[in-house]
């Protein structure tokens, strides 16, 4: 059951954290006041 | 500025980039600068006063580096017009003071040749001169003075050197000529032959005043067998095929390592947590996944190591060189070689880099065949099948199989790309190809240190990825392909009957004319968002169809045992075209400021997937019988 549950909350927080992700940089800058990357998959660096 | 001043006669400093010419700028104004941009254009327009020593009031413009007055970036175009007077509030300037890197004076005298053909009254600033000394460089200041008919003033801007005597110069300049100077200019774009004339011109003034040091001797002699059209060729591809041998064969004892690690971790796990759902999260999602994505951290820095010896050694230059008569022929640039050669490391660099280019079709089309170049995100894809499909033998006793087809994958990715230029360039645009000038730097020892870094940012980037975007997407493919769970009595694994396994056999038939299951085709879709998720994504697929005794096990046996060849063949040809990259088509987005752009890149890429991914499954399937 506590395995069930952490294993959950990890999928919620990936999900989460891709869709955050996924979110274009222009719009994610504006909702954080300045902070943004490049997305999955860049392999820039930034 | 005061109306003495902006009367005052206006003397505007032209040079390549990087030869000193702000920090002249600021000796000779002090803090007397205003700094603006030029309408239009993100350009910075720097002007300043200066007082000669007859007390003489004189306006000085810093004009952004040039290689030529032919201006092909905004920057060029800039210098180009405020030197011809052609910029709208820019008066044309009463005198041009050109800047030269004493170290690198081949450079700027084909740049003094056009500006002499200009008619303006100039002075020749001849700056950085302590470092050309020092590299045992010999300039006879006054033979390059009476070669070229202005006067030279030998200066070293960062420590306020020669100033005084350019000063003096320019007080001679306003007694003798300013005065007099005509009120316009004419000149026009020289052609293709008054360029080479001009360079055959700059060299032989260059050997009339210029004592080479040893180290220029030395890449002289080198470059007449690195730049040779037969040996030069010859060697660079020596030098890939010898690139691509390695990354087979040096890595292999490190991602050993990292593979015995990785399966001891998961036995580890297996053995000490209870039978639940977050020991199958963190063993067939976390450890399997990320697992096999990480192995192939040796391969990639292999390949890192060659590039960045080879830049730091100065050798990419000549790449570039040796490729631009391929690269031309194809209707690309002679400066879309870099951001082609970035690309191999990520399109997305590469499409940035290619802002240097100012036509916007030449710059289009190099955008639009960068990520056919391989990136590393594809590496551990082919090396991944190469291991599992293709016999580790030799041939001909030296070379590794598994190297020649890396080697042919690169190839086909590189001709890929000059054929879909020259189809855009030459069929549908229509365009002839611009001469291109560059320059090659003198060779250099790599520095330990330099190498090491670039190799580390390379690691830290890898393993950023695989710890955060690559992590996050294995563990979101296991929950998809953990449930809903198989039904009571089901014989077939339980993923068959899960989301990403409905996922995949509901996109199968449209995948299987190119030989792909539907295992490929559920790794396919988080392989959009970089294209080596795919290998861990069938790390896990594979992980979670396994019985018991196959758990844990390498990812290649397990393919090779269920793929045939034509479907291996099929999907490495599927990966040279295939634009499995959402950040690259944002980019693309980005830099074309359209949609079009990306979405014509998306469908022509995935249509020269499909197709070859197509004819490779028939043509091997044929063949094989």
């Amino acid at each position: 059951m506590t395995q069930g549950f952490v294993a959950l909350a990890l999928v919620v927080a990936a999900a989460g954290w891709l869709g955050w992700r996924a979110i274009p940089n222009r719009l994610r800058r504006k909702l954080t006041g300045g902070k943004g990357g490049c997305g999955p998959g860049c392999g820039c660096g930034d | 500025m005061s109306s003495a001043t902006l009367s005052a006669p206006g003397i505007a400093l032209v040079g390549c980039p990087n030869c000193g010419k702000t920090a002249l700028f600021n000796a000779l104004t002090g803090h007397h600068q205003k700094v603006a941009n030029y309408p239009g254009v993100t350009v910075e327009r720097k002007e300043g006063a200066l007082i000669t020593p007859q007390g003489k009031t004189v306006r000085l413009l810093d004009l952004p580096g040039t290689y030529s007055l032919r201006g092909r970036s905004p920057d060029e175009a800039v210098t180009r017009d405020v030197v011809l007077g052609r910029l709208d509030g820019e008066a044309l300037p009463d005198a041009l003071i050109c800047v030269a890197d004493a170290t690198n004076l081949r450079l700027v005298l084909r740049l003094i040749l056009e500006l002499k053909a200009v008619h303006r009254p100039l002075i020749l600033a001849l700056n950085m001169i302590d470092i050309a000394k020092r590299q045992g460089c010999e300039i006879d200041v006054d033979r390059l003075s009476s070669e070229l008919g202005i006067p030279v003033v030998p200066t070293v801007a960062v420590r306020k050197g020669g100033v005084v005597s350019l000063l003096e110069e320019i007080d001679r300049l306003a007694a003798a000529t300013l005065a007099n100077a005509p009120a316009a200019v004419t000149w026009r774009e020289p052609s293709s032959q008054e360029i080479r004339d001009a360079h055959m011109e700059a060299e032989r003034i260059l050997k009339a005043c210029a004592f080479r040091p040893g180290d220029e001797r030395l890449t002289a002699r080198l470059d007449r067998v690195l730049l040779h059209p037969v040996w030069g060729i010859s060697i660079l591809l020596a030098v890939l095929f010898f690139m691509f041998q390695a990354v087979f064969t040096w890595a292999a004892p490190l991602m050993d390592g990292i593979k015995a690690a990785f399966d001891l971790l998961g036995s580890q796990v297996q053995a000490t947590m209870p039978e639940g759902l977050l020991r199958s999260l963190v063993t067939d999602g976390l450890i399997a996944g990320v697992g096999s994505v990480v192995v192939f951290l040796p391969q990639i820095l292999t390949l890192f190591l060659f590039i960045i010896l080879l830049e730091d050694f100065g050798y990419m230059a000549r790449a570039a060189f040796l490729m631009d008569r391929l690269m031309g022929g194809a209707g690309l640039h002679g400066r879309a070689f870099i951001p082609l050669l970035s690309s191999f490391a990520c399109a997305i660099p590469g499409i940035m880099a290619a802002r240097v280019i100012e036509n916007r079709r030449d710059r289009l089309a190099t955008i639009l065949v960068a990520p056919l170049m391989t990136c590393s995100a594809r590496i551990p894809v082919y090396t991944l099948i190469i291991s599992a499909f293709v016999p580790a033998h030799d041939v001909a006793g030296v070379l590794s199989l598994q190297g020649l087809v890396m080697f042919a994958l690169y190839a086909t990715g590189i001709l890929a790309a000059l054929a879909v230029a020259w189809i855009m360039k030459r069929l549908v645009w229509r365009q002839v190809a611009e001469p291109f000038l560059m320059e090659l730097p003198a060779y250099k020892w790599p520095r330990l240190k330099n190498v090491a870094l670039g190799l580390w940012q390379r690691a830290a980037i890898f393993l950023r990825r695989a710890g955060t975007i690559i992590l996050a997407i294995m563990i979101v493919i296991w929950f998809l392909s953990s449930f809903p769970g198989a039904p009571e009595g089901a014989l077939e694994p339980a993923i068959n009957y899960s989301i990403a396994g409905m996922i995949g056999h509901w996109i199968q038939p449209v995948l299987a004319p190119i030989g792909f299951n539907w295992q490929i085709a559920v790794a396919l879709i988080p392989g959009m968002a970089a294209r080596e998720v795919a290998v861990g994504a069938l790390g896990t697929v594979y992980a979670l169809s396994a019985t018991g005794e196959e758990v844990g096990s390498a990812l290649q046996p397990i393919l090779a045992a269920q793929w045939s060849l034509p479907t291996a063949l099929a999907l490495l040809a599927w990966y040279i075209f295939a634009p499995q990259c959402a950040s690259t088509l944002a980019v693309v987005k980005r830099e074309t400021n359209s949609w079009r752009w990306p979405a014509f890149l998306f469908v022509y890429m995935l249509t020269l997937a499909y197709a070859a991914a197509y004819m490779t499954f028939n043509l091997a399937t044929w063949v094989l019988g």
